[in-house]
């Protein structure tokens, strides 16, 4: 490089912080590590070691003999309580809340088209994370025939909206969502407050409501505010461990019926689930992965 | 709190200590000021859940985790506006500047392709050696030495060539040192 300073390409490159303490906001800093502490980990993950081939024969045999015991009390009959606990199980084995309110607003757009604006808060039950979102909603007819949802990821709130797949995710950690469209007020109630309510009695097996021939819980809210809604929620005869959830919206005097969503969830890791649509023609259904270790 | 889970969390706060700022100031560097605390937070998350396979020089880590963090939030942004301007009822539009890189880089570096300025940066901003940012980039050493390489050499002839036109070496950036080169790096006298 002859006549060329050797560094001469980091004259064009100016350290916009040299000094990264600078840069830091200490109330943001106590408050990132106070809610990445105060967040679940799996404490179940596997550990990365190979097992002896010892070790891994008795687990083996561990293994076939819980299952033998297992498949010998749901035969009989006698034992386990029922598949009430077993779903309690599963669902318990979720955690955060996620609650949806969401408020209409009709305003033309600047080509004088009908629109309503919704804005939608997403709240979970433990209090840590809310969220704002703002639905755009085009209309015509007066009914909702297209439904385009933006989803404002505000400041510090791990909420994220991909168009493309039609897919919310609350927080990193554990829920992705997907969802197609909605009308009216809902609520969204997920499996710690499943489990809850039917601890409390509140949720409770409807012995007129089947899904798909499973007698499903019947679940409805008391909050005065919103209309009657009701979750039904089951077992899927087709996978076990697929947990089926359909939601109905009873209508009042001041708003419309809501019409009957189903959703399909199912665990793939601990920490991660998904709450599933009913396919429609071309849509594909897709997970959300979380971030890889990079290598 | 169980003791194990007491260990975890100050084995965690320590790393926590030790690198918020770095990672935030990685943020900085390339988007605004709540987009940087945002994907320190989500990246020190992904460090919470799998700190007993951190390695142990964790910062190019973080950094690569802050990375990816940062093109998925982009890439959300570039979605989201996409989005808008197809509905196209947003009487009023604004492009999303939080992406872009908080300084004005000169007309030099717009030469590079992505991964080589990203690789310039890493060495020039984070002041990582090159096997540290090798890691950071996601690539093998001798990758990012070729990507750093190809950088430099196309901005220095740039330069070069702009100070031959001009007569002289300011502009409308700070003249600023190098970054002290790091033992394993190619150019340091050996």
């Amino acid at each position: 490089m002859s006549g060329r300073d050797d560094r001469s390409w980091a004259v064009a490159v100016r350290n916009p912080v040299k000094d990264p303490d600078a840069v830091v906001d200490p109330d943001v800093r106590a408050q990132t590590l106070r809610s990445i502490t105060a967040s679940p980990y799996p404490t179940y993950r596997a550990r990365r070691a190979t097992w002896s081939p010892t070790t891994f024969l008795a687990a083996l045999m561990a293994l076939v003999v819980a299952g033998s015991v297992l498949f010998a009390i749901t035969r009989g009959g006698g034992g386990l309580p029922g598949a009430a606990t077993a779903l309690a199980n599963i669902i318990e084995s979720k955690d955060t809340i996620v609650h949806i309110v969401s408020n209409g607003e009709d305003a033309p757009d600047a080509a004088g088209r009908a629109r309503t604006v919704r804005e939608e808060q997403w709240v979970t039950t433990d209090g840590r994370y809310t969220g704002i979102s703002r639905i755009l909603t085009t209309r015509a007819d007066g009914s909702f025939t297209d439904y385009r949802g933006v989803v404002e990821r505000t400041r510090r709130r791990w909420t994220r909206y991909d168009s493309k797949t039609n897919t919310l995710m609350i927080n990193p950690w554990t829920k992705v969502l997907r969802r197609s469209e909605f009308r009216g007020r809902y609520l969204l109630k997920q499996a710690q407050t499943f489990a809850q309510a039917v601890r409390d009695g509140k949720a409770k097996l409807d012995g007129e409501t089947q899904v798909k021939g499973v007698p499903a819980y019947r679940i409805v809210t008391d909050d005065p505010s919103t209309i009657v809604r009701a979750w039904y929620v089951s077992r899927d005869e087709d996978d076990p461990r697929m947990l089926r959830i359909d939601f109905k919206c009873s209508g009042t005097e001041a708003k419309p019926q809501c019409p009957v969503q189903t959703f399909d969830t199912y665990e793939t890791t601990n920490d991660r689930s998904v709450l599933r649509l009913p396919k429609r023609p071309g849509q594909k259904v897709v997970r959300l992965s979380s971030n890889r270790r990079p290598r | 709190m169980t003791s194990t889970d007491r260990t975890r969390a100050i084995a965690f706060e320590r790393l926590f200590a030790q690198h918020y700022a770095e990672v935030v100031a990685y943020g900085h560097r390339r988007a605004s000021a709540d987009v940087a605390e945002d994907v320190a937070e989500e990246t020190f998350l992904v460090a919470w859940r799998e700190l007993e396979d951190l390695p142990e020089d964790t910062l190019p880590w973080l950094l690569a985790v802050a990375g990816r963090t940062l093109v998925g939030y982009r890439e959300a942004a570039e979605r989201r506006e996409a989005l808008l301007d197809r509905l196209a009822v947003v009487p009023e539009r604004h492009h999303d500047d939080r992406f872009r890189i908080s300084t004005t880089l000169r007309s030099e570096l717009q030469l590079l392709s992505p991964v080589e300025l990203e690789a310039l940066l890493l060495v020039a901003w984070e002041e990582l050696s090159p096997a540290r940012a090798a890691i950071a980039a996601g690539c093998s050493r001798a990758a990012f030495r070729v990507r750093l390489h190809r950088a430099r050499r196309r901005v220095g002839e740039a330069l070069e060539a702009s100070w031959r036109r001009t007569g002289q070496v300011t502009g409308e950036h700070a003249v600023v040192p190098a970054p002290a080169p790091a033992s394993d790096d190619p150019r340091t006298p050996r």
